[in-house]
């Protein structure tokens, strides 16, 4: 028996509804500040760590695993064969041992989502692209370079110029293990100045033409020259 | 005495009615589905055995999206009378629901009505997280109007109010399986008399003076939490509405045109033709159009003096190749440091949308190239040089 009128005493709903929104809206506001710090954590609230249980703490700055076709692609090393085709002197088809034989290049850059989420600080390990093709010899009418991913659906596509670049890489490694599947090893394409959709992954070819053909992305209206900070209305993303 | 807010039959009470267990079941159905999804595209493990991201995702959003449906129906006309009165009822709380509360759900007294004070708590959370998830939800999906760090930030609360979701719809999930007697009230309506006497006093043996939670005292109680369903209403309504893979930058007319302008004006002409199919649906302009209104208008001008890179100034037709679905169309864009750049545009026609299919660099006029394949109709070579 309560002395006072219904809807007049406390009201605990009310009060966990609006504490709800509140929280919620504060952390619209404030969450990429919290995520930030948290992301400079180690352990499993941190940025380190792809095991299972570590993939359900929320909020993690950490990859996201995104895939084009209706499949998740899959090649073993030991089939996995990249060509470099197209507008060259010697057309190239290299197995993974073949790559791993060639002056390799590490980085050590951001990873930046057009979605949003970034991962600081990942260790690749691959070689150049422009070291490719120089291997194969770029005939004087080349401008630029397609790529094709062996998910039979996924393509990018460079200017020569950026592709020659030294931090666009086809990369093997990630946080010093072998480029797991689901970040589309055996070996994808890294393009650290760009936005993640123009790297690539499960690379399957590299073919030196004469124009930039939209990919996959572009088609779907995502900038072609995809600058972190400078590209696809997110002006404010530091360059990675 | 039959108590007036449960029939009596073969020692059994109705607890919730028809639409009630309807709403429970359709609402339980669609955060299953949500949940299921959100799953396969949060946790690596799994979207590498499920695969179809897109379509996980257009099924996550439309989950998400329909889930306060199934309750804004019932509550919208006279079948859900009794829907309403036990959202007015868990919206009210008393005396005995605070000293429930304290005592963790042990204290006797007059015990609790249909609802007990946790059973409130978890509405309120639910109702009030599931606002947080469709509002932030919206955000994700139609990120343009936001800036950067409340898109970051809307990703943050949306992971982590699903994780307290989930704890909390598991909780109910584990409560309902502890007690059968409790979770036939909402798979057959009914609870056992004994069951009803024993956990909700207040309901089943309502004293001669109860307020049962009808009435309009009740109504108002229960304000909070159809404040709540209306709110869920106008994001579903919105949600419904607008197509579900509205564009991720903002495709409304102004600003396919403004993108459009300034890929001219920075000479990256790739993009503006790219633009044009959608300014061509959202604006009415056809790429033919386009194209022609180019050719008449051989000046028109796109200046930045501010600009360091050559910028085009002009853009002029010279070659059409028309054919059933088809235009090739080969144009010259002229540079603002004196170059002029032939460029090969192919377009498409689907229903009455053109769409370009290929831009491509020229070394020079077609009609000039004695290679040329392409049937551009050019000029009898007498007539003119290149």
């Amino acid at each position: 028996m309560s002395g006072q009128p219904p809807g007049e005493s406390t009201n605990i709903s009310r009060r966990v509804m609006l504490g709800m929104l509140g929280s919620g809206m504060a952390g619209i506001v404030l969450g990429s500040r919290v995520q930030d710090l948290l992301g400079r954590l180690p352990g499993p609230f941190g940025g380190s760590g792809d095991r299972f249980y570590s993939s359900l703490v929320p909020g993690r700055a950490r990859f996201r695993i995104y895939s084009v076709s209706d499949t998740f692609p899959d090649r073993s090393a030991r089939d996995y064969r990249l060509d470099v085709t197209g507008l060259v002197a010697r057309p190239l088809r290299l197995s993974l041992d073949d790559l791993h034989s060639l002056p390799a290049t590490r980085l050590e850059r951001d990873f930046q989502c057009v979605t949003g989420w970034r991962v600081r600080d990942v260790p690749w390990a691959g070689l150049r692209v422009a070291e490719l093709l120089d291997r194969a010899g770029v005939r004087p009418e080349a401008r630029a370079i397609r790529f094709r991913s062996f998910d039979g659906v996924y393509t990018e596509s460079l200017t020569l110029e950026q592709a020659r670049r030294p931090d666009v890489l086809v990369a093997y490694g990630m946080e010093g293990a072998p480029l797991s599947r689901a970040h589309g090893g055996p070996a994808r394409l890294y393009v650290a100045p760009m936005y993640g959709y123009k790297s690539l992954k499960w690379l399957e070819s590299i073919e030196v033409t004469d124009h930039v053909e939209l990919g996959y992305w572009e088609r779907q209206d995502y900038d072609v020259d995809a600058w972190v900070g400078r590209s696809n209305t997110r002006p404010g993303d530091h360059p990675t | 005495m039959i108590p007036r807010s449960g029939t009596q039959s073969s020692g059994r009470v109705l607890r919730f009615d028809g639409v009630e267990r309807a709403v429970h079941w359709a609402t339980a159905g669609l955060f299953g589905l949500a949940l299921a999804t959100a799953g396969i595209l949060y946790i690596p493990s799994l979207a590498a055995v499920a695969g179809r991201r897109a379509l996980v995702r257009d099924v996550h959003v439309a989950a998400g999206f329909l889930l306060p449906v199934p309750l804004l129906v019932a509550l919208a006309g006279r079948w859900g009378r009794a829907l309403a009165g036990d959202v007015a009822g868990l919206g009210r709380w008393d005396a005995a629901d605070r000293r429930w509360l304290r005592s963790l759900g042990r204290a006797a007294g007059d015990g609790p009505g249909k609802f007990n004070a946790g059973q409130k708590l978890n509405a309120a959370f639910v109702s009030g997280g599931v606002v947080v998830m469709l509002g932030t939800g919206a955000i994700l999906h139609w990120p343009a109007p936001f800036p950067l760090p409340w898109r970051t930030g809307a990703t943050f609360v949306h992971d982590w109010f699903a994780t307290g979701l989930v704890v909390v719809v598991a909780g109910h999930v584990a409560m309902a399986v502890a007690h059968p007697g409790s979770l036939r009230g909402m798979t057959t309506g009914r609870v056992g008399r004994g069951y009803a006497e024993r956990h909700h006093p207040g309901w089943a043996i309502p004293p001669d003076s109860a307020t049962i939670a009808t009435g309009e005292g009740a109504r108002r109680a229960g304000r909070p939490l159809l404040g709540v369903a209306v709110g869920c209403s106008v994001v579903a309504a919105v949600g419904a509405l607008l197509p579900l893979r509205a564009g991720q930058q903002g495709d409304g007319p102004a600003a396919v045109a403004r993108r459009f302008q300034s890929a001219l004006e920075g000479n990256d002409l790739e993009r503006a033709y790219h633009l044009l199919s959608p300014a061509a649906r959202s604006q009415g302009l056809t790429a033919e159009a386009f194209f022609r209104q180019q050719t008449h208008q051989q000046d028109d001008r796109y200046l930045d003096p501010g600009q360091s890179e050559p910028y085009a100034t002009a853009v002029t037709v010279h070659r059409q190749h028309r054919a059933e679905g088809s235009v090739h169309v080969a144009l010259t864009v002229r540079m603002s440091d004196g170059r002029t750049n032939w460029r090969q545009v192919d377009l498409s026609q689907t229903g009455r949308t053109w769409r370009v299919d290929h831009f491509a660099r020229l070394g020079t006029d077609p009609c000039g190239d004695a290679r040329t394949t392409r049937p551009w109709g050019c000029p009898a070579r007498s007539g003119r040089g290149q």
